[in-house]
């Protein structure tokens, strides 16, 4: 499939069909992952970082999940195209920064993503429809499964998925639901509830993630401390 | 409610005191907890939900200053050469050997923030069946050394059992393991070298 195809494609978890959807839009899982014996993408040479690029992205794509999807090299795509990829979620405001060894690998619906060379070298998103947490949860657990197949990733048995900065180590989990509050924001008492989600260790960004302003009364609401999910 | 030293303000501060077991609590407002010296714990810009300047905070917290003075200035990652105060700079590591290099500089805190520094989470498939029975067991092991101080021997002696029975476990699968690694079936698949896993350093 070319670029414009996506560019038209419909975002398949905007579609309203999942639970409380009239309020929550999206529930959002993304995972952190390293290779092992490779230095982290900011510290890693331009070399290395291509031929993480070159080996990762094939094996990736041929993963079930992303058959009759996209595989795109963000050097080789327009300044608008990457603002059409992060303005639909499927690169994050890193890539579009710094796009010239970096990757991302999308499924034909447009919900799952693995972004390659991010702050880690493999950025794993899936989206759902509605307030569907633990179901994203589960849909990104298989993803991780699959890829484990063909990719050794950094692990240490004290310290979890190695990541390259230490707030995400562990799990690599972030679970993100995007909430439409316009009431409360009308009323002037969406402060008092994002202040009691802070003190619970969840922290409230806009609708494009961290940096982002929050508009149109969109917020996005995520885990804070990396929550340890157990296989079952 | 009102301040329990001045009475005459809001409380937002709960105030708890524990002297030789005994916990007395207090509820003041901010004024009185600013004269009676009493700063609230773990008010930091995790709060605020800026993560890089929390983590900068955590790596400038007087317990790690103090710990990061007793060591050479040029601490670096040998595998890598990431230099330690690069870490405090942008909040990130060179590689995954650094965990290793910096272990003891990361440890409090990765304990703050994420409430301790043993994974509980997910294992990859490479590191085989015995790893998370080796893990339950010192998690299991850890509980019986609370139950023993505690005095707590019912307890006691049922988590040893539960502990003899993973480690008969363990010893079972490994034995199993070994067997199939004599004789490869479908499953073997894996890249040579990839059955160790999990040793970043």
């Amino acid at each position: 499939m070319s670029f414009p195809e996506i560019a038209r494609c419909d975002i398949s978890w905007l579609d309203g069909s999942g639970p409380a959807a009239e309020i929550v839009i999206s529930s959002r899982v993304r995972l952190a992952r390293n290779l092992r014996g490779h230095r982290f993408s900011h510290h890693a040479g331009t070399s290395e970082l291509d031929s993480i690029l070159k080996d990762v992205v094939p094996r990736v794509a041929d993963r079930d999940a992303f058959q009759d999807g996209w595989q795109l090299a963000m050097q080789e795509c327009t300044p608008r195209q990457r603002q059409c990829l992060l303005e639909k979620h499927l690169i994050s405001p890193y890539l579009v920064r710094d796009h010239q060894h970096s990757g991302v690998v999308i499924s034909a619906d447009l919900s799952k993503v693995v972004m390659v060379n991010e702050e880690d070298h493999l950025r794993t998103q899936i989206f759902q429809s509605g307030h569907n947490p633990v179901s994203a949860c589960q849909a990104t657990l298989a993803l991780d499964n699959q890829l484990e197949e063909v990719i050794e990733f950094a692990f240490h048995e004290d310290f979890g998925y190695l990541t390259a900065c230490p707030t995400n180590v562990g799990t690599g989990f972030r679970i993100s639901t995007l909430i439409h509050l316009p009431g409360l924001v009308l009323a002037s008492e969406i402060e008092k509830v994002l202040n009691s989600l802070r003190q619970l260790h969840f922290t409230v960004r806009g609708l494009y993630g961290e940096g982002s302003a929050v508009r149109g009364a969109l917020f996005q609401i995520s885990n804070l401390s990396i929550p340890a999910v157990r296989t079952a | 409610m009102k301040c329990q030293v001045c009475g005459e303000n809001e409380a937002s501060i709960h105030y708890i005191e524990i002297v030789e077991g005994q916990k007395t609590s207090q509820w003041v407002c901010a004024s009185c907890a600013e004269k009676e010296g009493i700063t609230p714990l773990e008010v930091s810009p995790l709060v605020h939900g800026n993560l890089g300047s929390f983590l900068g905070e955590m790596l400038k917290n007087p317990l790690v200053g103090r710990a990061r003075e007793k060591n050479p200035p040029t601490l670096v990652c040998d595998t890598c050469g990431y230099d330690y105060n690069k870490l405090q700079e942008n909040s990130q590591l060179g590689c995954p050997a650094c965990y290793q290099a910096f272990r003891r500089q990361l440890l409090p805190m990765l304990r703050r923030y994420h409430g301790g520094v043993s994974h509980l989470g997910k294992l990859p498939k490479s590191l085989g069946p015995t790893a998370a029975l080796r893990r339950e067991t010192t998690r299991l092991k850890e509980l019986l050394a609370q139950a023993i101080a505690a005095e707590n021997y019912e307890e006691a002696a049922r988590i040893r059992d539960s502990i003899r029975d993973l480690e008969s476990q363990a010893e079972q699968t490994a034995s199993a393991s070994e067997s199939t690694t004599a004789k490869p079936t479908e499953t073997t698949d894996r890249e040579p070298g990839s059955g160790g896993g999990g040793d970043e350093e």
